[in-house]
């Protein structure tokens, strides 16, 4: 395809220009650079560009794209603005406005017109007044197909500016590879700055004076008006100029950094941010630095802090203070950064070039498809995303994390749409929520309180207009859809009366929820042109419930898993997954007991299936059990053995390591519907498993593919020691390999999902368009390289002084050290148990998620870093090295005076 | 000085610095002690208004049909206030 590319104003939206040129070139697009000059010149230089822009003919390219005015007035069929709208100022508009409805050549002309006539001053408030009108017009036209936000801020700005939907796609990402950055054993800062005076280097700088007592280093890149006379006053020998940098420098700064910091504020994007933590190196970021901010979790993947000296100060001081805590948030940020890819922009780009036109699907639901945290939520994604291989999906959600309208691309044809609940509607979930004894029943009372939320009917009024296919993610939201809407499609993923009579309780609340569970149900199977079903049962469980006679078609396809993102782990991978599970668990990695582990979201049967778990650790000290997801927040408040951890909710990158390092995955379900989804997971994996058959549903030779157990602890018992003894025998590998082979033939959400569209499809007597060429992602989960810290303080002392043995070229005395001993310096590791501190004032821009511990654990919001211990191990540290120094002094002198003794020795021969 | 006696000073230093290490951990076990957040005003009186809602209804079905009809209200006032601001 051809594909012009107009190049945009703007530091941030110039170099996402240049990489995204580099990608498309390297795709086999004919990337085509487009020229129309600059709106920086005098008022009426200004006018000339805007008067080429609205007349530049493009037609000689299949797709425009630009990313600012300029750009964006070129008129073109199909025109993409991927931006991170810096360059929408927040000027307001002051002067007297323009008629737009007049065509561009009358307009310019009125332009002209009053420019000449205009009073000194006036021109260049004239010329900005026409701006900001062309921005708003052309933005919120149908002149542009697609609006698409590096991130929500930017999107946020668009929408301001007059653009009604703007969607957030991947982010801007270097085409090069990035390497894994070195955990360097001092703090080195590194920072870019366009020293023009507009960025927070000032406030960097006083604030790295602060930390005058660390053996630190500040490098700052780039250079500007301002550079001078900040070198001159900085007194502080450890701040380094660098200069300008160019790309393998600036790689070269990132991996022997310990840390970088984001200098700009409010901005869409910041390239310096994603690239460190593409490296692995841990970002202390300002909470107003933008876009960047929604990526950075404080205290998981980076720091967020107030954008003052103090706040700064103290996160340069405890990334330095803790290598643990560097380890921790490095691979977390390296793991964030792995997800930074801009397949999904790419394929957009394919699709907006072919031009083909595909049935529209609308799927409504009460929880976002991605991120995917709980086990409806990854089927209702892998569905849509196989029903987006041939039609357009749009998943509308009755409720966003962020507070606001969010259109995000998840991947291409699949278009999420979140719509904020009202106050009201908060409010009453919120009222019944603690009337239920803090049971979450916002599912059943979803439609009924949609009333109170009239963005969301407004939005699925607009929806409907364009979609030939309505898919209710489960029954909830099916009673809103209008009599006179296109088919509706039934997908159900239990038979919900059955289980909400299991999950409520025999109190008049309870029935009243119970009641209107059964009629919305019943309602749904009424209404529905086809209904999809998990498993057989369920299937005929929902015919009975909807009462009709009229026969509609029914889709059984039950549960998978995603293959392709959970691989078959290798021995070397367990054995390093294992070693970050223990330390993102915060128990000590030298811990050499067998590893449990239960997964399980919040609800009934997985609750009582983590009770089973709790007693067997009470009995079972020799083993270490884990137990991950929200069904952990019932243990909350309960004394627990001091063999289990609890990890609250974690990010979807955590699954694949939780899943791998794990010795043994425990399913000990005494109930439930459906097949159970974390069965397939353990499977996928290859991690053994010792379940009990109830939680082996789904499986057709459940004793081929796990240890079954009696529901009981005697039976775990002696489960999980057959199953660790078998993991090491041929038997056991055979095992695990069978089973693998098993998901990918027939529980793969790839054949599943197409299996799910495909029947849907033909029932309904539509047929798709052609599948659509999604980049493939192939990489491996990240894991950690370095070894995680150990919990020894004596260790964690040797650590500091081995990486710096490591690190820095070994002098002539290391050389000759004892093998083992270099190598023990080389290996050893920060160990100490120093988890992650939340300032008690700080600011956030989207709700906190992942690893926040819970129980007699600790969770994020509660001070968990000792500074005494950290200050103890700095000061042995200090002391090590200082031996070190000593002592290869002492081994000089002992060199010398062997040779003395050697030459006085041949003296004395000569002499004799 | 030999190498071994070297080590031995090492050795000695590193369990001064155990013990101080030790010590910080008995006087401050900072790291393993959860601190308990106490209710805010707001969460207080929330939970009164609750209480004080419920007691007005003779069970949970109709102080919920109550709550759904309140909400969509209470959406509509907003919206009529948003209008006239």
């Amino acid at each position: 395809m051809k594909i012009g590319l107009v190049t945009p104003a703007g530091p941030v939206d110039a170099v996402a220009f240049v990489w995204l040129e580099q990608l498309l070139a390297s795709s086999g697009h004919d990337v085509v650079p487009v020229e129309i000059g600059s709106l920086n010149g005098e008022p009426d230089g200004q006018l000339d560009v805007i008067e080429r822009s609205l007349s530049f003919d493009a037609s000689h390219v299949d797709l425009l794209i630009s990313g600012s005015a300029p750009g964006w007035l070129v008129p073109h069929e199909r025109h993409l603005v991927y931006s991170s709208a810096d360059s929408l100022g927040p000027t307001p508009v002051e002067g007297e406005p323009f008629d737009l409805d007049q065509s561009p050549e009358q307009l310019l002309a009125t332009a002209r017109d009053r420019l000449t006539h205009a009073e000194p001053g006036e021109a260049s408030t004239l010329v900005t007044t026409l701006r900001h009108q062309l921005d708003a017009t052309v933005l919120s036209s149908t002149l542009i197909r697609r609006v698409a936000a590096f991130s929500e801020f930017s999107a946020t700005k668009f929408e301001a500016a007059g653009h009604l939907a703007p969607i957030l796609v991947s982010p801007p990402v270097t085409p090069d590879p990035l390497g894994e950055a070195n955990t360097a054993p001092r703090l080195v800062v590194f920072a870019e700055s366009s020293f023009e005076g507009n960025d927070r280097l000032p406030l960097l700088i006083a604030a790295f004076s602060t930390i005058a007592d660390i053996h630190a280093e500040l490098r700052i890149a780039g250079a500007g008006p301002t550079r001078i006379a900040i070198e001159e006053s900085t007194a502080d020998r450890r701040v380094q100029f660098l200069g300008e940098i160019d790309n393998a420098e600036r790689q070269g700064e990132f991996l022997g950094a310990s840390s970088a910091v984001v200098l700009t504020s409010c901005d869409g994007w910041s390239h310096l941010g994603a690239n460190a933590m593409r490296s692995g190196v841990p970002l202390v970021v300002p909470d107003d630095a933008g876009g960047i901010t929604e990526i950075v979790e404080h205290g998981m993947n980076g720091l967020v802090v107030e954008p003052t000296a103090e706040r700064m100060a103290w996160a340069m001081r405890h990334i330095h203070s803790s290598p643990r805590l560097r380890w921790q948030v490095g691979l977390q940020a390296q793991r964030c950064g792995a997800e930074l890819r801009s397949t999904t922009l790419l394929d957009e780009i394919d699709d907006l070039g072919s031009s083909i036109e595909r049935h529209r699907v609308l799927t409504l639901s009460t929880y976002p498809v991605d991120p995917m945290v709980g086990g409806g939520q990854r089927r209702a994604r892998f569905q849509s995303r196989s029903m987006a291989e041939r039609c357009d999906v749009t998943v509308l959600v009755n409720s966003s994390p962020s507070g606001r309208i969010r259109r995000r691309l998840v991947e291409v044809g699949l278009t999420q749409v979140e719509i904020p609940k009202s106050e009201a509607q908060l409010q009453a979930e919120l009222d019944m929520f603690y009337a239920m004894d803090k049971t979450p029943v916002d599912d059943i009372t979803a439609a009924r309180l949609s009333e109170a939320s009239p963005e969301f009917g407004e939005e699925l009024e607009r929806q409907l207009q364009t979609a030939d296919v309505v898919v209710g993610t489960q029954p909830f939201l099916i009673p809103m859809l209008p009599a006179d809407c296109p088919p509706i499609v039934h997908d159900s993923q239990n038979v919900e009366a059955l289980l909400k009579a299991d999950l409520l309780p025999d109190t008049p609340g309870g029935r009243w929820l119970l009641a209107e569970t059964v009629r919305i149900e019943a309602e749904a199977g009424r209404r529905a042109a086809v209904v999809t079903a998990c498993t057989e049962s369920d299937a005929a469980g929902l015919t009975e419930s909807a009462g009709s006679t009229v026969v509609v078609p029914t889709i059984v396809v039950g549960n998978g898993v995603d293959a392709a993102a959970l691989p078959f782990k290798t021995a070397a991978e367990h054995q390093r997954a294992r070693l970050e599970l223990l330390a993102l668990s915060e128990l000590p990695v030298d811990d050499d007991r067998p590893i449990g582990l239960f997964i399980g979201s919040w609800h009934p049967p997985n609750i009582s299936a983590a009770r089973l778990l709790l007693d067997l650790a009470a009995e079972r000290k020799d083993w270490l059990f884990i137990l991950a997801g929200s069904h952990t927040s019932e243990f909350a408040g309960e004394t627990l053995p001091d063999n289990v951890q609890l990890i609250a909710v974690f990010a979807e990158s955590l699954l694949w390591p939780l899943l791998a390092g794990a010795n043994v995955a425990l399913n000990p379900m005494r109930s439930g519907g459906g097949s159970n989804l974390k069965l397939f997971d353990y499977v996928a994996v290859g991690t053994p498993i010792v379940s009990t058959l109830t939680g082996a549903r789904g499986l057709a030779e459940p004793a081929r593919n796990c240890i079954i157990a009696e529901p009981s602890v005697s039976g775990f018992s002696d489960a999980i020691d057959q199953a660790l003894v078998e993991s090491t025998t041929a038997a056991g590998s055979q095992r695990t390999e069978a089973g693998r082979a098993l998901v990918e033939q027939s529980f793969d959400w790839q054949m599943l999902g197409a299996s799910w569209r495909t029947g849907i499809l033909d029932a309904l007597g539509i047929t798709p368009g052609p599948e659509r060429d999604r980049r493939q992602v192939t990489t491996r989960p990240v894991l950690s390289a370095v070894k995680p810290p150990s919990d020894d303080p004596v260790l964690a002392a040797i650590q500091i002084v081995g990486l710096q043995a490591r690190l820095t070229p070994p002098s002539p005395q290391e050389v000759s050290m004892d093998p083992a001993l270099r190598e023990r310096l080389k290996q050893a590791n920060d160990n100490r148990n120093i988890g992650r501190e939340l300032p008690p004032d700080a600011r956030f821009t989207r709700p906190k998620k992942a690893l926040i511990r819970i129980g007699h654990a600790l969770t994020n919001e509660q001070v968990i870093y000792n500074e005494a211990i950290v200050e103890a191990v700095e000061q042995m540290a200090v002391s090590m090295r200082s031996l070190e120094i000593e002592q290869r002094e002492l081994r000089r002198t002992v060199e010398q005076l062997h040779a003395e003794n050697r030459a006085l020795q041949r003296r004395l021969e000569v002499l004799e | 000085m030999d190498v071994s006696r070297i080590l031995a000073t090492a050795k000695r230093q590193i369990s001064s610095g155990v013990t101080a290490v030790n010590n910080a951990r008995r006087s401050q076990p900072a790291a393993t002690v959860a601190v308990s957040v106490p209710l805010s005003t707001e969460e207080q009186a929330a939970i009164q208004r609750r209480q004080q809602e419920r007691s007005r209804f003779s069970d949970d079905a109709a102080y919920f049909e109550f709550l759904i009809e309140r909400a969509a209200a209470d959406d509509a006032m907003a919206a009529a206030a948003a209008d006239q601001t």
